[in-house]
């Protein structure tokens, strides 16, 4: 079943153009000049029910303009969309009772109170029967194991504990959708893990619709089936996770602190990056070479005083992806 | 439905308490000023050589400016959190509620002011009683007081909250705040009882909306009259009306140009 529907989904913002210098200022003031950002030019896309989609793209693609959207706080310049049946800008505070957003920059609990009033506050708002509301706490604070922090305030948490009650806060009023714009941003390795492994349990026990936007490719890996990849407000890809993985994703970057000078490394899918002094930075395709196999040899070869594996970064795949799919005539020539 | 917005409002209300050094930072402000301003108009009433001025006597004009600081130190000036969510872009967690976002504002602005009232009335009326040794107004006064101070308060959250939302269209409200403080502290006859401006402007401010605030409710507990009392509230009403109205029509441009910021 279709939860989301867009069509032709479009977003243009104004601005004005500013002029350097006072006198610029001034001309600025009683003759503005006006520029039109294209921020979402014309999406075409469907959601079905259960689905964990990624939405990915680089700074100033358009997700969140996108999310905005679907989530009804900001009206689109043109085109349709249909959230659960609603137009979301037209029926913003009866969709609001189905959907939860968690924008990961951002924090809806209230800084100076235990993560508990807030819950209270928002079950209030939601209008929640406050039985339901007690065994839905019940649950959210188990799975998401936030008993201890329920009654600390807020600004005593760490990010990690403060991102766990922000998703918990977000599945108070049983939402059908949850929109999540980026939610590891700026936790460390094993907290994202969790939060991860938290966002999957919810999908498969409530069927909960996941929209996520991030810039990690380690979120769309593990919790995403199908992807979609906006590049200056239009959809460049479309298509299964395990496709974007096996096309764009299998080469990982090592990085090494060594102990010892540099000798050289020579494997099967394994390249040279950068070398200077005792850093080290490999290119590693996984198709061809496994990490644990050049991790291994490695180790048996030098002193390694630190090493790190890291994901590409999501700008390369996306530059990639938008390569692949402009024909080399629009390239302008290069060789 | 209202309950939510109470709810919001006793939220706010308790949230004060973890602000109880700014509170307790504030009432020691409200001390200084009066003490300032006790001896300011005790010199003025000396050099004059007269017993009252403008038909206020000395305790008498030192009662009211205690009064009408109580309400203009209650204020909440929810426009610094509304245009710092929306320069920030945390604004778009409560646009995304199942609630009306002015209305929000407001019970939380409300929410604000209520503690704050409290302590203020409370030292307010202890430096007062202190300073010039005398107990002016009476019961009904008071209860007068009460009313119009309520009802000054929400106005001014109407003001603070419009004054926010113009944080949709430009990037620094505090200028605007600046101005319409300023307006009240001069024509909203907080520092001067209205009766001492010459006639014209007196029956200029009587019609504006800012002598609503702070003059009102002081005025009202000094020199309690029933007949200037539902002129008051009259007043506050129908100001209170205008600008809801002017806040729905705004909150609607805002809604079809808002902008979003950051990520």
């Amino acid at each position: 079943m279709t939860i989301i529907k867009v069509d032709n989904l479009t977003k243009t913002f104004r601005t004005v153009q500013k002029r350097p210098g006072v006198r610029g200022s001034l001309r600025s003031l009683f003759k503005p000049e006006y520029q039109a950002i294209h921020a979402v030019r014309g999406l075409d896309f469907e959601v079905a029910t259960g689905e964990r989609l990624a939405f990915i793209g680089s700074n100033g693609a358009g997700k969140s303009t996108t999310i905005k959207m679907l989530v009804g706080i900001l009206h689109p310049t043109g085109g349709k969309a249909e959230v659960l049946g609603r137009v979301p800008w037209r029926e913003r505070a009866p969709l609001a009772y189905q959907i939860g957003t968690v924008f990961g920059q951002k924090s809806q609990l209230w800084y100076h109170l235990p993560a508990a009033d807030s819950f209270e506050l928002l079950a209030r708002i939601y209008a929640l029967d406050l039985e339901e509301y007690r065994a839905r706490l019940h649950y959210l604070v188990e799975i998401f194991d936030i008993a201890e922090y329920l009654h600390v305030p807020v600004r005593k948490l760490s990010l990690g504990q403060r991102m766990r009650c922000e998703i918990a806060a977000s599945l108070l009023h049983s939402p059908r959708i949850l929109f999540l714009d980026e939610p590891t941003i700026g936790l460390d390795v094993v907290v994202k893990q969790r939060i991860r492994d938290l966002i999957l349990e919810l999908n498969e026990r409530e069927g909960v619709t996941i929209f996520l936007t991030s810039h990690d490719a380690g979120d769309v890996e593990v919790l995403c089936k199908r992807a979609m990849v906006i590049n200056h407000g239009e959809i460049i890809y479309d298509g299964k996770v395990s496709d974007l993985r096996r096309n764009y994703l299998q080469t990982k970057t090592v990085s090494l602190k060594l102990a010892v000078p540099w000798e050289g490394f020579s494997a099967q899918g394994v390249r040279l990056l950068k070398q200077r002094g005792y850093g080290v930075k490999l290119e590693v395709d996984t198709a061809q070479t496994s990490i644990e196999q050049v991790i291994a040899q490695l180790l048996a070869r030098y002193r390694i005083a630190d090493i790190t594996v890291d994901d590409p970064p999501m700008e390369e795949i996306i530059a990639q992806i938008y390569l692949a799919q402009t024909p080399l005539s629009e390239e302008g020539g290069a060789c | 439905m209202l309950t939510r917005y109470l709810f919001v409002a006793r939220v706010a209300a308790r949230r004060q308490w973890f602000y109880r050094r700014e509170l307790f930072w504030r009432s020691i402000s409200m001390i200084l000023f009066m003490v300032v301003f006790i001896a300011l108009w005790k010199t003025a009433y000396q050099v004059s050589g007269r017993s009252e001025l403008a038909g206020y006597s000395l305790a008498q004009v030192i009662w009211y400016l205690g009064m009408a600081e109580t309400v203009m130190l209650s204020t909440s000036r929810s426009f610094v959190e509304i245009s710092e969510a929306v320069k920030s872009g945390s604004v778009a967690y409560e646009l995304a509620r199942p609630l009306s976002y002015p209305l929000l504002q407001l019970a939380r602005s409300l929410g604000n002011s209520a503690p704050r009232f409290l302590l203020n009335l409370m030292v307010a009326l202890l430096v007062v009683l202190l300073g010039t040794g005398q107990l002016v107004g009476s019961v009904p006064g008071l209860l007068a007081f009460l009313l119009t101070a309520g009802l000054a308060l929400l106005l001014d959250a109407l003001f603070a909250v419009l004054i926010g939302l113009l944080a949709f269209w430009i990037e620094e409200v505090m200028p605007v705040y600046l101005i319409y403080q300023k307006l009240l502290f001069s024509i909203g006859g907080l520092f001067l009882p209205l009766e001492i401006f010459p006639l014209w402007l007196q029956r200029a401010a009587k019609w504006l909306p800012f002598q609503l605030i702070a003059y009102t409710p002081a005025r009202a507990y000094v020199a309690f009259d029933v007949g200037e009392l539902v002129r008051g509230v009259m007043g506050q009403l129908v100001y209170i009306g205008v600008l809801s109205g002017v806040l729905w029509l705004l909150w609607r441009l805002v809604q079809r140009r808002l902008v979003v910021h950051g990520g």
